[in-house]
């Protein structure tokens, strides 16, 4: 059938792509240390319009457009002062390191809200998701009478491009991102927690965008499908 | 057969392969740095009708053309405006050119100025490859980058210059091929130029919503019309065949 009907249903559904990418963002705006993610577009491929197999340069018709890869803002956002003694925010470039208590797994954090986990030989200092916090030679925090062992290490990539979402606003930095050593520059900040990064106006100006580009690539699929109705009622 | 039936046939197939050039427009409508492909159609086999009159001589009546067919179709490099981004590796180039990308088979061009870094810490286009500076891939390494006006990469911690982005332009863009992902190939080298860069911004798309819009409808319309008229020819056969039959 008509390259058109197709394209324009993959048009459909990359905006589809694009508004669960944006819906995501929107329902975590109030998910401390979340940052917000956005969409990068790419167009297919391209063929010969009037023969296969020929390269001309004049004759190119497309196929859609997808989405190739999301890209994550990793921006300060503003913080909030909650008083809490295990609360803290990270004012500039960095991220807590977190490990797994059963298979050790190291991820990344900038969700600061922490509490108190009770293990064999007392208390550990632990995020919401059950990792243990670790200082900045990567031990687990001890917490004796209220009293941390160390303070969390602030811990930075060469690069955050392509950081790895694992949920739980938590990251795992990639091969490509380079050695991980301590951030010199940022700011521990007790008794805060960083807020979300979601601007909540480019998020509804995206959302609409995307909505009316939906329609209009819904228009386009209705149009060809009347094209095809048209050729059926020929006879 | 009567020669105006397969003049339509020939309309409602250049229609539907206009179609398939809007589409892909429409679908293009967020995607960086896109142009908008424009489909040319033009007559098909013009030819001189004469008159005989069973003589010698002919009398010309005037010229037909045996339906039409796509002329070409062109990509509209007309400038778009520009939207802001977060990503320190979004870059748009403010008047014309390209940026220079080292592809699987020689370099490609691109409008489309979403990068980000490769595994080795290179500045890259998803999918595509290194982007090329003036001397080579950039080895970035880190995306705390800033870029000034010129294409100068400098790092945002000590200033230290990491290399100049590649930007050319064609003198006669018909040259370039789109073979896929916002990237065109050339036969042709490009002239180096100073273009203005942008960082933290993206080219938008150039397609206008209202422009595809009304050429989709007046597409399809054109289509119907000739779907009609192909209808009348075969009424008109149906007539020859039954009525003419027994004399």
């Amino acid at each position: 059938m008509d390259t058109s009907f197709y394209a324009a249903a993959r048009a459909a559904i990359t905006q589809q792509d694009r508004m669960a990418v944006l819906s995501n963002n929107i329902a975590n705006v109030n998910s401390y240390g979340y940052k917000s993610k956005s969409a990068v577009f790419q167009d297919l491929f391209y063929y010969n319009i009037r023969e296969q197999g020929i390269d001309d340069s004049n004759l190119a018709a497309g196929t859609g457009s997808r989405i190739s890869h999301t890209n994550t803002d990793m921006t300060q956002a503003g913080v909030e002062l909650t008083n809490n003694e295990y609360d803290y925010a990270i004012w500039g470039d960095g991220l807590f390191m977190l490990q797994h208590p059963t298979d050790g797994e190291i991820t990344y954090t900038r969700n600061g809200r922490f509490s108190l986990s009770s293990r064999q030989d007392g208390f550990y200092l632990a995020s919401d998701s059950g990792c243990l916090v670790l200082d900045e030679n990567q031990q687990p925090i001890k917490v004796e009478d209220g009293e941390l062992s160390a303070l969390p290490g602030i811990f930075k990539a060469e690069n955050n491009d392509g950081i790895f979402s694992v949920g739980n606003t938590e990251f795992q930095f990639l091969a490509k991102n380079g050695q991980v050593t301590i951030s010199q520059d940022a700011q521990l900040m007790q008794g805060y927690l960083e807020v979300s990064n979601v601007d909540l106006t480019a998020e509804f100006t995206g959302l609409i965008e995307a909505q009316r580009a939906y329609g209009f690539a819904l228009k386009m699929v209705q149009t060809s499908d009347e094209v095809e109705q048209t050729i059926v009622n020929l006879r | 057969m009567f020669q105006g039936y397969y003049d339509t046939f020939s309309g409602m197939l250049t229609q539907v392969r206009n179609l398939d050039v809007i589409s892909n427009n429409i679908a293009n409508i967020t995607t960086a740095g896109y142009k908008k492909d424009v489909l040319v159609t033009s007559t098909f086999g013009e030819a001189m009708v004469y008159q005989s009159n069973g003589l010698s001589t002919m009398k010309q009546v005037g010229s037909m053309s045996a339906g039409t067919t796509i002329a070409h179709i062109y990509a509209d490099y007309d400038p778009e405006g520009y939207v802001t981004t977060s990503s320190s590796l979004d870059l748009a180039i403010v008047n014309e050119g390209f940026f220079c990308i080292q592809g699987a088979s020689g370099t490609v061009y691109t409008r489309n100025g979403s990068f980000s870094l490769d595994d080795e810490g290179y500045l890259c286009m998803q999918g595509m490859g290194r982007v090329l500076g003036t001397n080579g891939p950039i080895l970035l390494g880190t995306d705390e980058v800033s870029i000034d006006g010129d294409g100068n990469i400098y790092r945002e911690d000590n200033g230290e210059f990491l290399g100049q982005l590649e930007i050319v332009d064609f003198e006669d863009k018909d040259n370039l091929v789109n073979p896929n992902g916002s990237v065109y190939i050339s036969d042709v080298q490009g002239n180096a130029i100073n273009a203005r860069v942008q960082q933290y911004a993206l080219e938008q798309s150039n397609v206008n919503p209202v422009d595809e819009m009304t050429k989709m409808m007046s597409s399809q319309r054109t289509f119907q019309s000739c779907a009609q008229i192909l209808k009348m020819y075969d009424e008109l056969t149906g007539k020859v065949v039954t009525n003419l039959g027994p004399v």
